[in-house]
């Protein structure tokens, strides 16, 4: 059987990194923008984004693949930033106050995701797709019926005119960018907002660390073959539930920083992409369904945040039209999540015939051994 | 039983944590009068300007005159309000700093500058 030539198969598992690597270089110079201006945004963006992305790890590890129900988490986030906003809480409480009481909240929505997806083993990426749909018509219940009605809501401020649900738009003012102007420092012009990296940091030492316990290693175990681990005594129902439990909780927390970074919240719409874009930030920083690690969100983040902040004025020098690199911005969305699930898919496809190939020349060695065997001993 | 314990014991450190961040991150609004303010029978004149800071941060870009208003948002219950009196541009005496708190449950909340700066103890009151 001839093995794959080494920088063959690199380019063929870099495909979508490299790509954008080019794509950046292409673009970034034809945009026009400073080196300086970019560095500021790409930074932004990273501490905006990094820690949303990095929730959606320890699905990967346990097998579960994307997770496109962290959506669920963004709208814990949100409820709370909603109800921090109507009880005035401002500042690093506020944001303390949210992460604290999305908590439960996520923790249960986390559940009810889990539950579900374990009930779908081998869709969990589609299933957790329309459980994100699912969920939200009843954020959408919640908040457009229920707040204001139900839940108590005295802020006129973020209430519609009609006494209850909640406005399109709210600003977050109280809580806009408390973390990330804690600790700032201006390294060669470049904004560094140093409480949200340590905060990101906290969180990939957590991940490093989670790996290497019981828990960890249990869902490596299942997420590599769930008979095996069966076999071996886990609880593999139990094991992917927690996983999704945890990816929520983080991904909750990852709403609220990356509200607190925006201090607009888009009330009815924050949530619906963002597993888009997470998931796509990812796999553009060579991530698979099946492996993702801490350096494929950073890379990921960069090259495809570099890639939105230059596409608009790339596409308005070349064809004069900012609107056009609008439109490549989500066509790069969705076309890296297809072509790294294609390719995936056709990985998995080529493993599984170079499988058989190899089985059956195993096989085949093996009857010639028996049938070379028999004839010695006729000759004898 | 241990274990109910120490995960119930968990529960009640993070609803005290939660209850703490709610009082030391409620927003307040302060609105600060420099007006005439009568209470229980004694009533404060505003005569003079005077430049307010409250929690090191300035109120206004200028100094307040009599029969003005202006407002700062604060977080938290304790507070520090520090008042200069001012006369065409220049300081006037001593700054007369005082301490006060406010409560959770209020939004808004009203100084009184002549009261402060007569030492009454009713400076700080309720308007909803």
């Amino acid at each position: 059987m001839k093995a794959m030539n080494p920088v063959l198969k690199a380019l063929i598992d870099y495909a979508v990194p490299i790509m954008f690597i080019l794509l950046v270089a292409v673009a970034a110079p034809l945009s026009g923008l400073s080196v300086e201006f970019l560095a500021n945004e790409v930074m932004m963006r990273l501490a905006r984004n990094s820690f949303l992305i990095l929730s959606l790890l320890i699905p990967v590890m346990a097998g579960m693949g994307m997770n496109f129900g962290m959506v669920l988490g963004a709208m814990a986030g949100e409820i709370v930033l909603i109800l921090i906003t109507d009880w005035r809480i401002v500042g690093i409480p506020g944001i303390l106050l949210a992460m604290l009481i999305s908590t439960p909240i996520a923790i249960v929505f986390g559940y009810f995701a889990g539950v579900v997806l374990n009930k779908a083993k081998g869709r969990e990426m589609v299933t957790g797709l329309m459980l994100g749909f699912f969920m939200n018509g009843v954020y959408q219940l919640i908040v457009l019926y229920g707040m204001g009605k139900v839940i108590p809501i005295t802020n006129k401020e973020i209430l519609l005119t009609r006494g209850y649900g909640i406005r399109n738009a709210i600003n977050l003012e109280g809580i806009r960018q408390s973390l990330d102007n804690l600790i700032k420092l201006n390294l060669f012009g470049v904004q560094v907002p140093v409480a949200t990296l340590l905060v990101i940091a906290a969180l990939c030492l957590f991940i490093i660390w989670f790996r290497r316990t019981k828990l960890g290693q249990d869902m490596r175990t299942v997420g590599q073959d769930m008979d095996i681990a069966r076999t071996v005594g886990i609880d593999v129902d139990r094991t992917r539930v927690v996983s999704i439990v945890i990816s929520t909780v983080l991904a909750s927390y990852g709403m609220i920083i990356f509200l607190q970074n925006m201090g607009t919240l888009n009330t009815y719409n924050s949530h619906e992409q963002i597993g888009f874009f997470c998931i796509a930030a990812l796999l553009v920083g060579g991530a698979s369904v099946a492996k993702a690690s801490i350096p494929n969100v950073f890379l990921g983040v960069i090259l495809f945040h570099t890639v939105f902040v230059v596409s608009p004025r790339a596409g308005a020098q070349l064809i004069g039209e900012a609107q056009l690199g609008e439109y490549f911005r989500v066509f790069i969305t969705y076309g890296v999540i297809a072509f790294s699930l294609a390719l995936y898919a056709w990985r998995r496809k080529v493993e599984r015939e170079n499988e058989r190939k190899k089985q059956m020349m195993l096989h085949r060695a093996a009857l010639q051994g028996k049938g070379g065997a028999g004839f010695a001993q006729a000759d004898r | 039983m241990r274990k109910l314990i120490v995960r119930s014991g968990l529960v009640v450190i993070l609803i005290l944590l939660g209850v703490f961040l709610y009082v030391i991150g409620k927003e307040h609004v302060l609105l600060i009068d420099n007006r005439d303010f009568t209470h229980e029978g004694v009533t404060y004149q505003a005569a003079a300007s005077y430049e307010v800071w409250v929690d090191g941060n300035q109120v206004g870009r200028t100094a307040l005159a009599a029969g003005r208003r202006g407002a700062a948002y604060v977080a938290g219950p304790r507070h520090k309000i520090v008042v200069q009196e001012v006369a065409a541009g220049q300081p006037v005496g001593e700054p007369i700093e005082r301490r006060f708190s406010v409560p959770t449950g209020a939004y808004q909340i009203t100084i009184n500058i002549p009261a402060l700066v007569a030492g009454a103890e009713s400076f700080v009151y309720i308007v909803e």
